[in-house]
C-alpha cells in the first residue's frame, strides 16, 4: 500500500516525537524510581550513579582490561571455530557419503547448548584463556559449518558444467567456481557466529576463569556495586553493536572486491 | 537452472514421492540409517581402541564403556531424571512466557508504525547485549530458585520471537495486503484470515529458536545459580569431583533433551503447520 509523502513524513515525525518522549520518560523513572541504596539486594542503581560510573571517574582500567580478555578470547575462539568450520563444510558438502554418515551428528550435537560444555573445558584447559577459547571454538563451529556447506549444495550446476565443458579440471572447478561461491555464505555464518563468539566467552567466564568481563560481573554482584554492573553492561551493548557492524562491513567490502559473475 | 538439469540433479525427490521408486519403506529406512549407524559405531569403537591403546587417563576423554555403565546404573538415572524435569520446567515456562509476550510485542510492532518506530531501537540494542551477562543480576534480583531460572530463560526466548513476528508480518505478500484492502475489509479480517495465516510459519521458525534459548537460558541460569538444581548443578557438581565419565553422560542427555524439543518436536509442529495453512491460503 502506497502512502501519500506527506502522510509519511508526518508519520515519521510522530515517531521521532514518541521515541524522544518515551526514552525521555524511561530516563526521568530510571533516576526516580529506584531507591539508590547501593547494598540493597533487590536495587536497581539510579541512572546519575550509572552515568557517573561510566564517566571519566569510573572504572575503566577494570573494564577495559575485562574487555581485552574477553575479545581476546572471542576472537581466538572464533579463528578456530570459522577454519574448522569452513574445512569441515566443504568436507561434508563436498562428500555424499561424509555427509550422510557425519550431519546426523553434527544436527545432534548442534542440538546440545554449547555452553553445557563449558565445565569439560575447565577440566581440560583450566581456568586461563584457553578453555573459553575452546568453548568458543565450539560454538562458532557449527553456523559457519552449516552454511558452507549449503553453500557447497547449492553451487549453481550450471556454471560446473560450463566450466567442465571448457576443459576445466577438477582443482581448477573448485578454485574458480566453488570457492568463489562460498564467500557469502561463510559472511552469513560468521555473522551469526560472531555474536555467540562474544557470548561464549562470557558464559564460560560466568562459570569459571581468573579474569574477563564475566569475572567482573560477578564480582560487581557481589560486593553489590550495581553502578558498575549496569555500566559493564552499556559498554557490552556498545561492543555488540560495534561488532555486529564490523562484519557487516567486512562483507561490504570483501563483496565488492570479489570478480563478478 | 533450468528444467533438464533440475531433473537430472535430483532424480530422486519426486521418484520417491510418486512411488515410483519400488522398494518398500524398511529397505528405503536401511538405506538412510545405515550410514550414520556405521559411521557412529566404529567412531565409538575407534575411540574405545585408541584410550585403551594409548592409556589416555579418564579426565581426559571417558572410555565410551565407561560412559555407557554410568548411564545404566540406578543413581545416575534417578538423578538425571529429576534434573532433566527440572531444568526442561524452567524452560517450558520460560518459553510460554517469554516467546508469547514476542509474539504479541512483535504483533504490536508490525500494526502500528509508531509503536515499532519507537520500540525497534531498544530491540536492537538488547539484541546486541549478549544477554547472558545479565545471569548474576538476574540473580541477584530473583534469587537462586525457578523464579530466576524461567524468568532468564524467558528474557533469551523473547527476542527471536520478536525479531521472527515482525519479519514473518513484513513479508506478507504486498498484492494479497491490496486484495484486503480492495474488499473493504476490517483489520481484523484481514489479520486473521490474511496476515496471521501467511505469517505463521515464519513465527514458527522463530518459536524453535526460541525454544533453543530458552534451553540455554535455563542451564546457564543453574550455573550462575548455585541452589537452582536441573542438569547444569549436575554437571557442575560432577564438575567438581571430576567424574568426567558421568559429565559426559549428562552431556548426551542434554543433547537428546535438544534434540528432542527443538527437532522433533518443531519438526512435527512445523510440517503441521505448514500443512494447515497450506490449505487454506
Amino acid at each position: 500500500m502506497t502512502v501519500p509523502p506527506a502522510r509519511a513524513r508526518a508519520g515519521t515525525a510522530a515517531g521521532w516525537g514518541g521515541l524522544v518522549v518515551v526514552t525521555a520518560v524511561l530516563l526521568a523513572a530510571w533516576q526516580i524510581v529506584p531507591s539508590g541504596v547501593q547494598g540493597d539486594g533487590s536495587s536497581v542503581p539510579k541512572l546519575d550513579a550509572t552515568l557517573k560510573a561510566l564517566g571519566p571517574s569510573g572504572e575503566w582500567g577494570e573494564y577495559l582490561k575485562a574487555l581485552r580478555v574477553t575479545l581476546g578470547e572471542a576472537f581466538l575462539g572464533l579463528l578456530i571455530g570459522l577454519v574448522a568450520g569452513v574445512v569441515l563444510g566443504v568436507l561434508l558438502g563436498e562428500s555424499k557419503i561424509l555427509r550422510q554418515g557425519v550431519y546426523p551428528y553434527a544436527v545432534a550435537l548442534q542440538a546440545l547448548p554449547p555452553i553445557a560444555l563449558a565445565p569439560i573445558f575447565v577440566i581440560w584447559f583450566g581456568f586461563g584463556m584457553t578453555s573459553k577459547i575452546g568453548l568458543v571454538g565450539a560454538a562458532t563451529l557449527f553456523p559457519i559449518l552449516v552454511s558452507t556447506m549449503a553453500g557447497v549444495a547449492e553451487t549453481d550446476r550450471n556454471r560446473i558444467e560450463m566450466a567442465t565443458a571448457f576443459g576445466a579440471s577438477r582443482a581448477q572447478i573448485r578454485m574458480r567456481v566453488v570457492f568463489p561461491g562460498l564467500v557469502a555464505p561463510i559472511f552469513s555464518g560468521l555473522e551469526i557466529s560472531v555474536v555467540l563468539s562474544f557470548l561464549a566467552a562470557i558464559a564460560g567466564e560466568l562459570i569459571s576463569a581468573n579474569a574477563g568481563v564475566g569475572v567482573i560481573l560477578q564480582v560487581y554482584q557481589r560486593d553489590f556495586r550495581l553502578a558498575e554492573e549496569f555500566a559493564v553492561l552499556l559498554i557490552l551493548v556498545a561492543v555488540g553493536l560495534a561488532l555486529a557492524s564490523l562484519v557487516r562491513v567486512a562483507r561490504h567490502f570483501v563483496m565488492e572486491r570479489m570478480p563478478d559473475e | 537452472m533450468n528444467r533438464a538439469t533440475a531433473e537430472r540433479v535430483e532424480p530422486r525427490g519426486p521418484a520417491l514421492s510418486r512411488g515410483t521408486w519400488r522398494a518398500g519403506l524398511p529397505a528405503r529406512a536401511a538405506f538412510l540409517l545405515l550410514p550414520p549407524v556405521a559411521v557412529g559405531l566404529a567412531g565409538v569403537l575407534l575411540i574405545q581402541l585408541v584410550i585403551s591403546r594409548f592409556e589416555i587417563s579418564g579426565v581426559v576423554i571417558p572410555k565410551p564403556t565407561d560412559v555407557f555403565a554410568v548411564m545404566r546404573s540406578d543413581i545416575f538415572l534417578e538423578q538425571v531424571g529429576q534434573s532433566t524435569w527440572e531444568t526442561w520446567k524452567a524452560t517450558l515456562i520460560g518459553f510460554a512466557l517469554g516467546a508469547g509476550t514476542g509474539v504479541l510485542l512483535g504483533l504490536l510492532m508490525a500494526e502500528s508504525r509508531i509503536v515499532r518506530f519507537v520500540l525497534y531501537p531498544y530491540v536492537v540494542a538488547f539484541q546486541s547485549l549478549p544477554k547472558i551477562a545479565l545471569a548474576p543480576v538476574c540473580a541477584l534480583w530473583l534469587g537462586f530458585g525457578l523464579t530466576m531460572k524461567f524468568s532468564f530463560a524467558a528474557m533469551l526466548a523473547f527476542f527471536p520471537a520478536v525479531v521472527a513476528t515482525l519479519a514473518a508480518l513484513a513479508a506478507v505478500p504486498e498484492t494479497r495486503l491490496e486484495m484486503a484492502a480492495a474488499f473493504h475489509a476490517s483489520r481484523r479480517q484481514r489479520l486473521l484470515r490474511i496476515s496471521l495465516p501467511s505469517a505463521v510459519p515464519g513465527i514458527v521458525s522463530g518459536l524453535e529458536i526460541s525454544m533453543a534459548f530458552a534451553l540455554i537460558g535455563a542451564i546457564v541460569g543453574e550455573f550462575v545459580a548455585p541452589s537452582a538444581g536441573g542438569l547444569g548443578q549436575l554437571l557442575l557438581s560432577y564438575s567438581e569431583s571430576i567424574n568426567v565419565a558421568a559429565e559426559f553422560s549428562v552431556l548426551v542427555v542434554l543433547m537428546l533433551l535438544g534434540v528432542a524439543q527443538n527437532k522433533i518436536l518443531f519438526g512435527v509442529l512445523r510440517a503441521g503447520t505448514e500443512r494447515f495453512f497450506e490449505s487454506s491460503r
